[in-house]
Formats: structure tokens, sequence, C-alpha cells
């Protein structure tokens, strides 16, 4: 994902917000200004709608946070949290940042008279600063009133910060963080909180709490926030669907402001809007019209290229291309590209459609080949009576799905494709924005500029590829190294990313041949050389292993890669290595994909990056990532180990417009040069991800639409 | 070029036929649609006054809908028929399609209705089953692609000869109700079917972000 999609993925998401329409009405408690299910600053038993990925920005002298939360299952939910502390004085700055984690669990769900009950650990892999855990427990005793009672250990306990023995008052200190602090968990004395929630109208809703939390760190003597009471109430007002928001008493001494938005997978922004597709045309019936049904035109040397064209102009009022097209007298097989649905299944409908309306109508089995970098992904195989006997049956999808046959196309013997289809060209020029997180120095940095793209497809397969970009505007080129923290540390293949913002002038982002290829049955192929990514050059190659209709794949990529020059054109820095990964990917089912990626990384370490995405068929993904190499703690330097959240969001689900783009970004507490892979494009198991039984089986309801 | 067309149909339709019950005095846009079926590149875009003596020469089915939240008025031609379906098309590409006058999907609305189950009540209006009780599901596909059912318990009544007027025109029907209940709340179809089976009115719950569509057919 690059910058700018990260970029763009900000700006759509406060537009959509921005845009969002009226209220929702009954909601669950809400979040707290921790950006987790909660009261004001105190955590909630209840959790979030299943699925919903909630922002948060607060605002309190106390620290101001934006908080990333995902209810990746309906008892499981997860926080990615940024907080800053205006004159905390800790650690060197006067301005504290800090990365923490949390995770909940809803050990029991409400009942009747049971209350929802969640267990809960707040910052459990960060400096500590904030580390807490919790019970909470809650009730809904009116339709619109809530009641929480909750004990709390650590920063939410009696002890605020101060539990581990031989601590210094303020904060404890945990090395250089990022390592989950189990030994202190649940540790020291415990305290109550408690509150209530009470939703007033549909739009209003107030909160009343008592806090454990004594800000110990900020109110004593760094003289952050004088906290007089441990009493917090406010309002929250449910400005749009999706954005509420808030303000808040807080602890008879100051004043929080929060604003949180909720996006649901499930729930598009904007409705998908795209024109109906054409209805299937039945065939004649064969006996009152037996001639209709004659196989003659097969013999006929003009048939083949007024099929084809025909069907070439069906595919392209769809927005699809056609490959190549094969007719039997009873069998057809098109090949084809879709550059403009966001689901493979709506693509596979609108071109089974066109065979339907294009064909003899003694043609009655489709196959249906889709073509993602030249390779051919699947045959999917339909019958044209099923087609036409369940378009309008009400269980058409489950029908039509049970009657589907999804295949390996690996063994499709080579076609010639459709005359002028290729070379294959595409270029853009448009503006760009680039961001970078975290530095303690300036939270986040931008660039604006613009850049050039272009893409040549010179037989199915063979890709040339470049982009360039020039920089117009930002502070990134002020960022400093931090490089290495030992002698022993992996070289900075990564921490020297200010070092490519210096130059001025035009950078190129990559310039790359790359041939996709079918070596066998089940196998998918990829070698790429040339100006690989941003800071490598060299050539990687790549073979996946992935019967479509297996949950696993399995991958092998081998990079030889050189460091570029820090101007980004076309001069190499000393630095070589041999980089690889063996990958195993398995979809677990219920959308939850894991990844295991074990080898040598850019640093010369070896070790292996777990990572669990929850994926949804419309593109929406959310995951969290973590790497263990044989780099020591030490050698790593802050944050301890690799790890990160990433996640994607389809643009169709953002403007109900049919696209295959998807907006997204990975983000690290911080980027080290440990465990850092060469972040070559075009990785094969994403490419194709679309186009296997699992991702069809739970889409098809798309191949009607 | 097409999406000016669509803008000034809708900006026509709209302008004149927001308000008020029935959308009497719409204006339509005959000969684009005429063009639209015949698959012109760039339709001609005449405005008529919509009177039965407009819809004369029209030898195509021909009906007029109207989608009750956001006034969307449109004129639909016949486009595909497949078994007992019937499929019609508006010039944005919006499909309708029915099966004895009971809609049973819409493709381009917003929000589509998925697909439409009611067994019971395609009995009755197809001359096979009696009024009563009746189930009625309404299938609605979410961002995901998930398909979810909405189920109804429903009551079928056959209330009789009801003469009603179609655009200037008399028909003859019987008046067939349909009160349904479900999760997502409760709703009245109303049809009017001539003796040949022909709904030459109708009103169908689309859900709660449409409200009803009512369907007016204009040519059979």
């Amino acid at each position: 994902m690059t910058s700018t999609d990260r970029r763009l993925a900000a700006v759509a998401l406060a537009l959509a917000v921005l845009a969002a329409p009226a209220a929702r009405a009954q909601d669950p408690v809400g979040y707290n200004l921790y950006g987790a299910p909660g009261l004001i600053d105190m955590p909630v038993g209840t959790p979030g709608a299943d699925a919903d990925f909630a922002q948060t920005l607060s605002y309190f002298d106390g620290g101001d946070k934006i908080t990333l939360s995902f209810q990746m299952l309906p008892r499981v939910s997860g926080s990615f949290r940024y907080t800053g502390v205006r004159d905390l004085n800790f650690s060197g700055f006067q301005d504290y940042y800090d990365r923490s984690f949390d995770v909940r669990f809803l050990a029991l769900k409400e009942s009747r008279w049971l209350p929802a009950v969640t267990v809960g650990l707040q910052d459990f892999a960060g400096t500590g600063l904030f580390a807490g855990e919790y019970i909470a427990a809650t009730k809904t005793v009116l339709p619109n009133l809530s009641l929480t009672l909750g004990l709390g250990w650590g920063r939410l306990g009696a002890d605020g910060s101060d539990r581990l023995p031989g601590a210094p008052t303020c904060p404890p200190p945990a090395g250089a963080g990022g390592r989950p602090n189990a030994d202190s968990w649940f540790r020291g004395s415990p305290a109550p909180f408690g509150g209530l929630s009470w939703q007033a109208t549909e739009r209003l809703r107030f909160k009343a709490e008592y806090s454990s939390d004594t800000y110990e760190c900020e109110s004593g003597s760094r003289g952050v926030f004088d906290r007089a009471s441990p009493v917090n109430f406010g309002v929250e007002w449910r400005a749009t669907q999706r954005l509420t928001l808030g303000a808040y008493s807080m602890y008879g001494n100051g004043l929080a402001l929060s604003a949180n938005v909720i996006l649901n997978p499930r729930k598009a922004l904007v409705p998908l809007a795209s024109p109906g597709p054409r209805a299937i045309p039945p065939r004649p019936d064969r006996a009152t019209n037996p001639v209709a049904w004659g196989t003659e035109w097969h013999a006929l040397p003009t048939s083949a290229p007024i099929l084809q064209e025909s069907l070439r102009g069906l595919l392209q009022a769809e927005g699809l291309i056609l490959e190549s097209l094969t007719v039997g007298p009873q069998v057809a097989e098109l090949r084809f590209r879709d550059r403009t649905f966001d689901i493979r299944a709506n693509a596979l409908g609108r071109a089974a459609r066109a065979m339907a309306i294009g064909l003899p109508a003694s043609v009655e089995t489709f196959r249906l080949v889709p073509i993602v970098d030249g390779m051919a992904a699947a045959v999917v195989t339909v019958r044209r009576s099923d087609l036409e006997r369940l378009e309008n049956d009400p269980r058409g999808a489950e029908q039509l799905w049970a009657r589907t046959e999804v295949t390996d196309a690996g063994t499709l013997p080579r076609l010639a494709p459709v005359p002028g289809r290729y070379p294959d060209f595409r270029w853009s020029f448009a503006p760009y924005f680039r961001t970078s997180y975290f530095d303690p120095s300036e939270p986040i940095r931008t660039e604006a500029g613009l850049r050039l793209r272009g893409e040549v497809e010179l037989r199915p397969g063979l890709v040339l590829a470049g982009s360039s970009r020039l920089a117009l505007a930002g502070n990134m080129d002020d960022a400093r190294p931090s490089g290495p923290v030992l002698p022993t540390s992996p070289p900075s293949v990564r921490t020297s990313w200010p070092l490519y913002e210096r130059t001025d002038g035009p950078k190129i982002e990559y310039l790359t041949a790359t041939q996709f290829f079918r070596p066998g049955r089940n196998l998918y192929g990829r070698v790429s050389v040339g100006l690989l990514e941003s800071m490598f050059a060299g050539v990687s190659g790549e073979v996946l292993w992935r019967p479509v209709d297996s949950r696993l794949a399995l991958g092998v990529e081998l990079s030889h890669v050189r460091q570029r020059d820090y101007d980004m054109r076309f001069g190499l820095l000393p630095y070589d290595v041999t980089t690889g990964h063996v990958s195993a990917y398995y979809d677990l089912g219920g959308g939850f994909l894991a990844q295991v990626d074990a080898g040598r990384y850019l640093g010369g370490d070896v070790g292996a990056t777990f990572a669990l995405d929850r994926t949804f068929a419309n593109g929406w993904s959310v995951g969290a990532f973590f790497s263990q190499t044989n780099v020591t703690a030490a050698e790593f330097g802050e944050g301890s180990f690799d790890k990160g959240i990433r996640f994607s969001i389809p643009v169709t689900w953002l403007n109900g417009q049919p696209s295959p783009t998807r907006l997204g970004t990975t983000i690290r507490p911080v980027q080290r040069d440990g465990a850092a892979r060469l972040a070559v494009r075009d990785r094969l198991y994403d490419r194709l991800r679309e186009d296997d039984q699992g991702s069809y089986a739970i889409s098809w309801g798309r191949f009607w639409r | 070029m097409r999406r000016a067309v669509v803008a000034l149909v809708l900006l026509a339709l709209a302008g004149c036929g927001s308000e008020g019950a029935a959308p009497q005095g719409t204006m339509f846009l005959l000969d684009t649609i005429r063009q639209a079926r015949k698959g012109g590149d760039e339709p001609q875009v005449t405005a008529l006054a919509l009177t039965r003596a407009g819809v004369a020469e029209v030898d195509y089915p021909l009906i007029r809908i109207r989608v009750e939240e956001g006034a969307r008025i449109s004129l639909m031609y016949q486009g595909q028929a497949n078994a007992r379906h019937r499929t019609f098309y508006d010039i944005a590409k919006t499909s309708f399609t029915f099966r004895a006058g009971v809609l049973t999907a819409t493709r381009g609305l917003i929000p589509d209705l998925y697909q439409v189950d009611a067994p019971q009540l395609l009995a009755l209006l197809e001359g096979s089953g009696p009024a009563g009780k009746a189930q009625r599901i309404h299938r609605r596909m979410d961002a995901t692609a998930a398909i979810g059912d909405e189920v109804y318990d429903c009551v079928l009544q056959d209330a009789g000869p009801e003469d009603i007027v179609v655009l200037d025109a008399p028909a003859a029907t019987r008046y067939v109700t349909e009160d349904c209940t479900g999760p997502a709340g409760s709703f009245r179809n109303q049809y009017w079917q001539g003796a040949d089976g022909t709904m030459w009115l109708s009103k169908q719950w689309l859900g709660e972000d449409l409200g009803y569509l009512l369907v007016e057919r204009l040519v059979r």
C-alpha cells in the first residue's frame, strides 16, 4: 500500500464521515477516551458490534489520544493507540508520545439477569505508561440505561503505575517497550470503578463515572494535570449515523472532547449504485425450433471472428476486456480481464450474461477464465440452461453455486489474444500525498507532490512498470535517520529512510520488468527485475502453489537486492543481500486468513513473520502481524521486535461505484531494521486472492448483480 | 452524453412529478426509450406529455413506476421475458423484474431488493392457489455480498372486482391485498389484476429506505 493510498484513505474516510446521513437508533454504550468500548475514561463490559472498526480522537490535558479499535470477533477486540501528553517531561522528551496496544475478551454475554463481563488488557505491550488490566461488568437495567462496575489493576488500580517492585515513582521502566508485560498483569492492588450511561434520546447520551485512574504520573510533581476528584461526567451527541461527538468534565478540574467514528464492512458508506445487468435471454424452444439449435455455424470460417467481435463489444459494455474466445458447438471458453468490479463474482456474472447473449443456442457449457496479470487464475464452468433457469429463482445464488465448477487453469493451452489487445498501455499523472507517523519530534510528517505512473503489458504476463514522483511541499525531508542502536544490530535497511527524503528533484519509486507465468498445475510464478522498491533494486522471483479448491497455499520467494542510492534514481550503494521467504497462507474460515513467512530479511536476520487478518468478500480486511528473528530486543532497539496492524478498505464501499481499488495502510509503532522485508510489488497470493473457490463461495450472490 | 440525457430526464420528471399522490401530467421521453430498445447510440430527447394518445403508437410493453421515497418516476420498457418473468428497464439501466405483476427483483436501485420469494401470492394471482395466510421473503445483499432474508407473515385477500383508470383508460380488475408483518416492519401491498392476468396497477413495498413502489401498466 503506497503512502498516497494511505493519505487517500484518510481523506476518503474523513469525507465519508462528514457526508454520512441521519442517526441510527440504539447502540452499545459507546467508546471512551481510550477509544475502547467504555464510559469516559473507564471501560465497560459490553463489546462493540461484530466487525466494527472504530476510530477515536480525544483531547484531554491528561493525554490526547488517537485510537483504532477493531471488533475482531463477537467476543474479541483490539486497539492500537497513539497518545501524546503535553509537558510530561519524560524519557527525554518534553511532550511525550506513546504507542500502545489493547486486547479485550468478552467473558460473559449479557443475558436477562447477568451482565456482560469483559476482561481487558490495556497497553499490554508498550512502555507501560498506560498499562492497566480490568474486569468490567455492564448490565442494561432499563432500555436506555446501563450500569457498569469494574475492578482495575495497574494504571486502573490502587497503585497506579507504581506496582512493579523497585519501580521508580513514575512511570515504570519497561526497557525498549513493545513486549507483553505478562509478569505485571493483574498484579498489585486492585481498585473499583463504575458508572452509568443513559441514552436520553436517539442522538443524546449522558455518562457519569467514578474513575480508578489516579493520574499519578501526570498530576504529581510533573504538574501536567491536577486530579481534584475521581468523578467524571459528560454528554455525547450522535451527529451522524457513524460519528459521535463528546464533551466531558474530567476529574473536577478539566475538560475533555472526543470524536468517534464507527465503520463496519457490512454497511457501505454509499450502497452499490452501478447499473443493473442485462437479463439472460432464454434460447428458443428446441422442440419447436430445432434450426436455431443447429451447429452448422461452427464449420463456417467466419463464425469465430464474428462471435469474438460480438463478445468483445458485449464485455466492453460491462467494463471487461476480452483476452480470447474459443467456441465449439457445445462448449465455449472465454478468457477475460476484469479491471472494473470490486468482487470477481460480479464480473463472472456479467461475462456469463454476455456469453448467453452473444453465443449460438447450441453452446451449453460456458468456461469463464479470469486472467490476472496474464495468468489464468481459475476456470469457472457454468451451464447455460442453469443460468436461464435460475436467474429469477429466489435461491438462484445458492443453487447456481451448487452447480458451478471451479477448477485449476494451469494446464490450459496458450491462446493467441484477440487482435489489437497487446501491447496494453496504461498511465496516470496525478497529485499525491505521503505521510509518516510517530517521529517523537514531529508525530505526523506529510508531503505533497506529483506522480507519474505508467505500465505496459507487452504480451500476456510481461509487464514493464514505473512510477516517479516529484515532491512539491512538505516536511518529510526534516526527518533524521535513527540508525542501528548496537554494532551487532542489522544494517540500516529501513531506518535510513529519511536519507531518501532529502534529495530534491524527481525520484523513481519503482521501475521494473515483471514476467508472470503458470509453471504448471496449481502453480503460479513471477520474476521481477529492476528498481523493485524505493530502497532496493535487484531481481526477485516467486513461485506459489495454490489449488483453487484448497484453503492452504504455499509460496517461495527469493531475491538478490542491492540498496539504492539516496537520490532514488539509478545509483546503488554497496550493501547487498540475498533475501527470501517460504510462506504459508491458510484460510481458517469465517474470513480469517493466517499467514506465516519464514526466511531471511533485508538486514540479513533470519526468522518469521506471523499475521492474522480478518477479511471480507468486498475487500475489507483488518489484521495484525509480528515478527521474531535472531535479532535480540536490544539489537532491535525501540519496540523490541517488529509488529504492526494493517487494514484495507475497498473504494466501492466508500463511493458505491464498482472498482477493484482498495485503500489502506500498514501501521508499525516503530520501523526498525530487524525483520524488514523487501517491499516488492505484485506478490502472487494477494494478486490471486479473489480467484479461488472460497472467495467465490462467500460472494456468489454478486454473480446475479 | 448518456449521463446528461439521464440527468435531463430525471430533472424533467422530478420537476413535474414530485408532488401529489398520482404521477399525472408527468413528462416522459418515449423517443429516448424507443432508441434505447433499439440500442441506438445517442438517443434524441423529445419530451412528450404523458397521455393515452401519446402512448397509442407504442407497440411494446411499457410501465410507469414511482418510488415513494425520493419521488423517482421512470418509464420502463420490457427488455426480456424469461419463462414467466418479465424484466423492465429504464434508460439508466435500472431494472425491475416481475412475475404475474409481482416484483421479484431490482437491479441498480439503491438499495436493491435482491430477490423476493412469495409463492402463495404468485399462486393466487396465477390462479392456482387460494387467499389466506402466506409467507413472503425479501432477500437483501449487504456490502460484503452476504445475502440475508427478511421473513414476513402475510395475509392475502381477494377483495373482488374493482374498476380503475390507468392513464385515462378504464380497466376492469380484481383487487388483491397482501398484509405483511415481520421484523423489519409491516406493510400492505395492493394489486389490481385484469381478467387476462395483466397487472394494471400495483403498490408494492420495497423496504424502509424506499417505501412503496407504484407500478402502472401503460401498454400491455
